[in-house]
């Protein structure tokens, strides 16, 4: 078979299913606003840090070396990671609230977006509660502390 | 070193066409083809790294976690050893050129180093071309610094010289199986077999896996999951090939990119000293073995036929088949093309129904869904045939034997057709029988939509070898083995479509009418059969011996 023919059959099989996948479809009649019912905490002990649990609250131990840099992203520093629930929640977006004054820096995007990514500018014990943006009062308790 | 030079050049000259060269536009035009498509593949892979990262399929956060990277890059290091450990099995040992070129004013040291330069060099544009923009789309998706980038090019020259080193070395374990199974032929067809059930089997086994009902949104938790599971069980099977990533990319914590710190240039130093010791011991244990090897040229050696096969007389026509089939097997590239076409096809269409069966259709999409396998199961058959539209013309000079034989002219030329017709009616009955296995239709009305297939690949089959009958281009593959520009073969890939296209909208039009449906266009591909039989049959009869 010439290169050009299996290239021409290859594009309408994939088409055939886009042809298929708009115009054959069974028409969907809403969309449904689904709340966030939970959010947990998802780190694990690694190579980085001390993850322990008590009483259903993670606390995740790190050993503060250097203070960290937000323009370089090195130095101590935790990466949260959470997981929302259920897996098809309309807003799985999430915030964290913490003691301002304490001495650590939430990792922002360009549009503002908190990524979880704590650096410690000096030793500390923080408690973060990780919460939706939805509106409703799902969230959970983390302890990060830099020794 | 001017002869390593010369010696580089003149097989880099074998390996890759570089007569565009010679003119300044043709230079022009090549580079920027090859800006072009190094650019489309870095845009490629970066929109399935953007895809995979908006899904948060592979990472919670944005971007590519260093593991996802790991995976694609252990598979594409993989493939590169197995291509150069034959590759370097067939230039070391097995090479033509290996006699021509010890006779050169060169030291042999030098004969042997430009073998492993030239393959280095062919590596490193291949690596070129595709490791390269999957680690370019890696740091732009993950944002890394821009001394990442300056990084890469020296990277580039220390990931091509693993795979090379690797299969020099690998070389000798591979030259050595080689010839056990040239000389135990069994063995090979075993082995082949075996690799190809199994590669059938495993494709089988991972469309059958495929949910019914893809929903990433749905299933995200434990999609999640199970990615993450696989992505940390590979890592630790493929632990040495994480490690050279990590020796080039460093290592990515959250989202945030360590690069050049004290575990990444010991890895570094690790690869760089692992390679050099391959290298020397490739220098030590396989130079030797390839001025043994080049100077007893035992390939072209052959031993005396012990066992002598009694002559046994069969029907002309059996003798012409049994000789096509020897032919096939003799120049496999030709048999590859349809046993390819015939295997791929049931597994093309078991795929393509398994993802229709994942949507949520409506009745004409589901009306569409029966047009579109019959579209794709006739475009897959029909383009066996266009193979067929030079079958006799390939004979070249030798189709006057054709003619003076004393047989019927019509069951020689159909003798040539045989083997694509046994070959692609299985592959039509298993297709069939599985695009049957999506649907509601029963046994006798899937009988008749195997009888419409076969009709309409077999009114093609006809037509195409018509065509050389009628216009042969024999002069063509007489001077050149080749040919450049085939009218036969073009018209041939043009009514495959215009068949298969007009066959698909005839099934879609009649089947609001019902399973009845499935009468009517084997009715209509029956006669369009006895009608191109008819013209094959009396145009060969009439013209054959006429035409040069």
């Amino acid at each position: 078979m010439k290169k050009a023919t299996l290239i021409v059959i290859s594009i309408i099989y994939i088409a055939s299913i886009v042809i298929i996948s708009i115009f054959g479809m069974k028409a969907k009649v809403f969309e449904e606003v689904i709340p966030v019912s939970k959010i947990e905490c998802l780190n694990e002990t690694d190579e980085n840090v001390q993850v322990v649990e008590k009483d259903g609250k993670k606390r995740i131990k790190i050993q503060f070396t250097e203070a960290g840099k937000v323009d370089t992203l090195t130095g101590t520093m935790i990466q949260l990671l959470w997981r929302v629930s259920p897996d098809n929640a309309t807003n799985k977006k999430v915030r964290f609230v913490y003691d301002t004054n304490a001495p650590v820096e939430f990792v922002q995007d360009e549009q503002g977006n908190e990524l979880g990514l704590v650096l410690f500018k000096d030793i500390c014990y923080i408690e973060v509660h990780i919460a939706s943006t939805d509106g409703t009062s799902a969230g959970v308790d983390v302890i990060l502390w830099a020794y | 070193m001017e002869g390593l030079k010369q010696l580089v050049g003149m097989q880099l000259k074998d390996k890759i066409d570089f007569s565009f060269l010679k003119s300044t536009k043709k230079t022009i035009f090549k580079v920027v083809l090859s800006i072009l498509k190094f650019g489309v593949i870095t845009a490629l892979i970066y929109f399935a790294f953007y895809f995979l990262s908006y899904l948060r399929l592979v990472s919670v956060l944005p971007g590519i976690p260093q593991n996802v990277l790991g995976v694609a890059f252990t598979v594409m290091i993989l493939l590169s050893i197995i291509v150069c450990t034959f590759g370097l099995m067939k230039s070391l040992y097995f090479g033509k050129d290996n006699q021509f070129l010890l006779t050169m004013p060169a030291k042999r040291t030098t004969v042997f180093t430009s073998k492993i330069i030239v393959y280095y060099l062919y590596e490193l544009i291949r690596n070129l071309t595709y490791m390269v923009p999957l680690f370019l789309a890696y740091g732009i998706i993950d944002k890394m610094p821009f001394y990442y980038y300056l990084f890469l090019p020296i990277a580039l020259l220390i990931i091509t010289a693993v795979p090379v080193a690797l299969g020099a070395l690998l070389s000798i374990p591979a030259m050595i199986v080689t010839i056990f199974i040239k000389q135990n032929k069994w063995l090979g067809y075993i082995l082949l077999t075996l690799a190809l059930g199994g590669a059938i089997v495993g494709i089988v086994f991972v469309i059958a896996a495929l949910p019914t009902n893809i929903d990433i949104v749905g299933t995200w938790g434990t999609t999640f999951w199970k990615i993450q599971h696989f992505l940390k069980d590979f890592a630790n099977i493929f632990m040495p090939f994480f490690v050279l990533l990590e020796a080039i990319v460093g290592n990515r914590y959250g989202i945030s990119n360590r690069l050049f710190y004290g575990k990444q240039w010991i890895y570094l130093l690790f690869v760089v000293l692992a390679v050099a010791v391959i290298m020397a011991l490739t220098y030590l244990i396989v130079r030797p073995l390839y001025f043994k090897m080049t100077s007893s040229p035992f390939e072209y050696k052959r031993s005396a036929v012990k066992k002598e096969n009694k002559n046994k007389q069969h029907s002309s026509f059996w003798s012409s088949i049994k000789k096509e089939l020897l032919l096939g097997l003799r120049t496999p590239e030709k048999v590859f093309g349809l046993l390819a076409v015939a295997i791929g096809m049931p597994i093309a269409i078991f795929l393509l129904n398994k993802i229709y069966a994942a949507m949520d259709t409506r009745l004409s999409g589901t009306y569409m869904t029966v047009a579109f396998n019959i579209l794709v199961i006739l475009l897959l058959a029909l383009s066996t045939n266009t193979a067929l539209s030079h079958i006799y013309s390939e004979e070249g000079a030798s189709i006057y034997l054709m003619k003076t034989n004393p047989q019927s002219h019509l069951k020689l030329l159909f003798s040539k057709l045989v083997i694509n017709i046994v070959v692609m009616t299985i592959s039509i009955m298993v297709t069939t029988s599985v695009f049957l296995q999506f649907t509601k239709y029963n046994f006798w009305e899937g009988l008749m939509m195997c009888f419409t297939f076969e009709s309409v690949y077999l009114s093609h089959l006809f037509m195409s070898a018509e065509m050389d009958v009628m216009n042969p281009q024999t002069e063509q593959y007489q001077t050149t083995g080749g040919s450049i520009y085939n009218p036969n073969e073009i018209k041939s890939t043009l009514y495959l479509f215009l068949f298969a296209v007009v066959f698909a909208f005839l099934a879609f039009f009649f089947i609001k009418e019902g399973h009845s449906f499935i009468i009517k266009v084997m009715l209509v591909s029956v006669v369009f059969l006895a009608l191109r039989i008819w013209l094959y049959t009396n145009k060969v009869r009439l013209y054959f011996k006429e035409k040069q």
